[in-house]
Order: C-alpha cells, then sequence, then structure tokens
C-alpha cells in the first residue's frame, strides 16, 4: 500500500491542529476551563489595549496641546495689545476724572465766593521762569482786565483732604483770549493781607522759587506758627478776606521788622484750572439773599 | 534573544494594538479596515502557510477574546485564510495592487462569510450580521490594503536586512 497518499505537509498539519483548537474552543465555549481560558487571555491582553489607547490618546493630546499654545499665544498677543490700549484709556480716563475733581471743587470754591468768577485752564508756564506765571486760557474776550485776581484750589491733607482755596496771583497781560497770570511767588508780586486772628497786617511778596513771606509787620506783632493769612483789601487789586496760607516760620529782617515765611494753601507747581475774579464784582461784593 | 522571534512578538503585539486603536479612530460610519486580516494576508503571501496560519490564530484568538463574537470562530477564519493564502507564497507579487486587491477582498468576503456560518452553526442566530453596515468592511478593508502592504514591506525589511543591503545602505549614505 502507497502510504505517501496519506503524507500530508507540515503546514497541512499544523492547519489542522490548530483548526481543531479553534473548533474545540468554537464548540467548549461555555464550559468552565474555555471560559477561564478566555478570561486568563483577557487578563495578560487587556494591558496592551489599555496602554496603546492611552499612547494614542496622549499622541492626540501633543497635537490639541500644540494647538492651544499657538492660540494661547495669539491670545496673549491680542491681550497684550488690549492692555496697552486700556493702560492708555485708564490714563486718559484717570486724567479725566482729576480734571473733574478739579473743576468741581473750582465751582465749590466758586459759590462759596461773593464774586463774579470765571474759570479757566492753564495751557502754559513762563519758560524762562517756571514759578514766575502761567498761561490762562481766558482773555479780553471773555471779560477779563489787567489786574483780575486770580484763585486756585487745593486739599488740605491735615483737614481730611477738606477743598481750600487760595490766591495764586493776578492777570499781568492780556490778550484776546489768553492771558498771562503773574503769580503770587514771583518777586513782583505783593500783596496787602492781615492776620484774621490779630488784625495784624503786612504785605506778602514773592521771593522767587515757589517762596512767598509776609514782610513789613510790627516787630512787636502777636504772630503765631499756622496763622491763617487773607487778603486785607488795601491797594485795591484783591478785595479782602481771600485766603492766601498760613505762617510756616516766624523770622525778622535785616530792618528790623517781623518777617514770616508762607504756606500757600495752592501748590503753585501744579496748577491745572484756575479762577479769575472778574473786574465787574471785584470791588463789589455780590449781596446773598439780596 | 533571536531576532527573528523579537520581530514576531513585536509584530504580532504592534498588529493587534493598531486595530484596537485605530478601528475606534479611522472608521467610517463604524465600519473599519480589518487591519489582523490584511496583516496575515500579507505575511502568508511572504513567508508561506505555516507563518501565515500561526500568525493568524495568534491574532483571530487575540480577536476572538476581546470581541463578543462566537469565541474561536475569528481564531479558525483566520487560520484557515493564513494557511490558504499562504500557499500564494511564491506564486504571486504582493507588491502589485491588483494583486493585493484581489486576495484582500476575496479573503475579507470569505472571512465574513466563514464567521456568519459559524453564528449560525453554534447560535442558531446570526447576530452580529443584523447590521447591514458590516458588509462594508470587506471594501474598506480592501481599499486599506495598498497604504498597511506599503507598511507592512517597509516593516519586515527593517527587520530582513541582509548584511550585504546594510552594507549598500552605509556605502548610500
Amino acid at each position: 500500500m502507497d502510504w505517501e497518499v496519506f503524507r500530508i505537509s507540515r503546514a497541512s498539519a499544523i492547519c489542522i491542529l490548530l483548526l481543531s483548537i479553534a473548533s474545540m474552543l468554537m464548540s467548549l465555549r461555555l464550559t468552565h476551563r474555555v471560559q477561564s481560558f478566555r478570561t486568563l487571555l483577557f487578563y495578560w491582553i487587556s494591558p496592551t489595549a489599555s496602554l496603546t489607547s492611552d499612547a494614542i490618546e496622549q499622541t492626540k493630546s501633543i497635537g490639541n496641546r500644540f494647538s492651544e499654545l499657538v492660540s494661547a499665544h495669539q491670545d496673549n498677543k491680542k491681550l497684550k495689545n488690549e492692555v496697552m490700549s486700556l493702560s492708555l484709556s485708564q490714563a486718559n480716563y484717570q486724567e479725566i476724572a482729576q480734571e473733574n475733581k478739579r473743576l468741581k471743587e473750582l465751582l465749590e470754591l466758586k459759590s462759596s465766593l461773593n464774586f463774579d468768577t470765571t474759570p479757566a485752564q492753564v495751557f502754559g508756564r513762563d519758560t524762562h521762569n517756571w514759578s514766575a506765571a502761567i498761561w490762562i486760557n481766558r482773555g479780553m474776550n471773555d471779560g477779563i482786565d489787567l489786574d483780575c485776581p486770580v484763585l486756585s484750589v487745593a486739599h488740605d491733607e491735615n483737614l481730611a483732604g477738606k477743598v481750600i482755596g487760595g490766591v495764586i496771583g493776578r492777570v499781568l497781560k492780556i490778550g484776546s483770549s489768553s492771558s498771562k497770570v503773574l503769580l503770587i511767588a514771583d518777586p513782583l508780586s505783593s500783596i496787602a493781607v492781615c492776620l484774621p486772628r490779630t488784625g495784624e497786617q503786612g504785605l506778602v511778596q514773592g521771593q522767587g522759587g515757589f517762596l512767598v513771606t509776609l514782610e513789613y509787620m510790627d516787630p512787636s506783632a502777636d504772630i503765631a506758627i499756622n496763622d491763617e493769612v487773607l487778603t486785607s483789601g488795601l491797594g485795591g487789586l484783591f478785595p479782602s478776606g481771600l485766603p492766601i496760607g498760613k505762617i510756616k516760620e516766624i523770622l525778622t529782617s535785616p530792618l528790623g521788622f517781623k518777617r514770616a515765611s508762607l504756606e500757600l494753601n495752592v501748590h503753585l507747581n501744579n496748577l491745572k484750572e484756575v479762577l479769575i475774579l472778574k473786574p465787574s464784582s471785584e470791588i463789589e461784593p455780590k449781596i446773598e439773599n439780596e | 534573544m533571536n531576532n527573528s522571534i523579537v520581530f514576531w512578538v513585536i509584530t504580532i503585539f504592534i498588529g493587534f494594538a493598531l486595530q484596537i486603536t485605530l478601528s475606534g479612530t479611522i472608521d467610517i460610519v463604524g465600519v473599519f479596515p480589518n487591519i489582523l486580516l490584511l496583516a496575515t494576508i500579507f505575511f502568508s503571501v511572504r513567508g508561506g502557510p505555516v507563518i501565515g496560519e500561526l500568525t493568524g490564530f495568534i491574532w483571530g484568538l487575540f480577536c476572538d477574546i476581546t470581541s463578543l463574537s462566537l469565541f474561536g470562530s475569528q481564531c479558525f477564519m483566520f487560520t484557515i485564510i493564513g494557511y490558504m493564502v499562504g500557499h500564494l507564497h511564491g506564486k504571486i507579487d504582493e507588491r502589485m495592487m491588483t494583486a493585493q486587491i484581489v486576495v484582500v477582498f476575496l479573503m475579507s468576503v470569505f472571512y465574513l462569510l466563514g464567521l456568519l456560518f459559524f453564528e449560525y452553526l453554534f447560535e442558531g442566530i446570526p447576530q452580529r450580521f443584523h447590521i447591514g453596515m458590516t458588509f462594508l468592511q470587506p471594501v474598506y478593508t480592501t481599499l486599506a490594503c495598498p497604504i498597511l502592504f506599503l507598511f507592512l514591506s517597509w516593516w519586515y525589511a527593517l527587520f530582513h536586512r541582509t548584511p550585504g543591503k546594510i552594507r549598500l545602505a552605509g556605502y548610500m549614505q
């Protein structure tokens, strides 16, 4: 008998073996042993699946992270521009708010005065001497005349920020729509004043460089530190009762008079808005409740 | 460790991992290419029936473990496909796209019909095949075969360089 007929190749033998195993698995799939075998294999294979899945997710997330990074960079750029424009707006807003506050304070001062007044804005300073003069945007067309008294407002930090007014100078030169104001600190400026506490009178004179002194006081005059100094009305230029400042230091002049350095109510260095007393009412104060 | 064993262990696990992960990534209306079937066909044509049936058996077993199909059915079908296609070893050029497409499409349909048969035989009702979209899988698998065959060729060459080829590659660089 020729047994070669029944001889099968190695590949076929393996195939038959493997197919038999597969058939057995199918037939006995519900038995406990096959179920356990399946569970065991699943136990060993499942980490591969989860690891690969995690790796794929990580790879996907790299792309997402990169796109997020790019968009964050763009957002950052945009936000930086916005911040820059907002900071400019904020600075502008703060400037407007400050201006508004100053104008309100000026309005308060205006209502507290018994004179006709005109508000004005400071638009320039004396280029030669900073503390000598300022330029304001009111002139002849606004009814301003030479030697009109000019006031401004400031906060008194000692009085919990209370707004106080003070004389800062007088109109020196006049144009059609602008004027030059001689500041009180200029050596050419002098104002007749009095101390309301004692009634003592004197002359406030500028010494240059924001320094102002009270001159020609009687050597026996009763003056003290922090005494209030007001205009006396003598000389006709400034009406009486306008505040100027306070005594800061008491001295003696070379001629034997008592003198004092003053602390002005208004800082002359940062003037923005001022109030001009109009000539029509500078001599005759308005009578309230007329 | 023998280079060949390393290659087959890595290949078996990477193939299985690709099937699991890519199936959820490149699916079209729930249908995805059967990468393991493609790989089984490729290695069967390249290595002959023994390689084909062994890789087919292992991948089929993995598929049976992770899927809800009749346990052992995929193992059976992958093994028999590996064996059948393995006999084409040296008879067809697996780099030819036409040959790839014909073999893959026929084997995909055969695989699907085999599963249908076993389900009907053991379960009575072929539950998996109630979804008509399942029958689109052979088409999708066939469409994917040129790319996967290209990748597998590269992968196979990576581990099966002869010393002469390596030397030549060194000179060319």
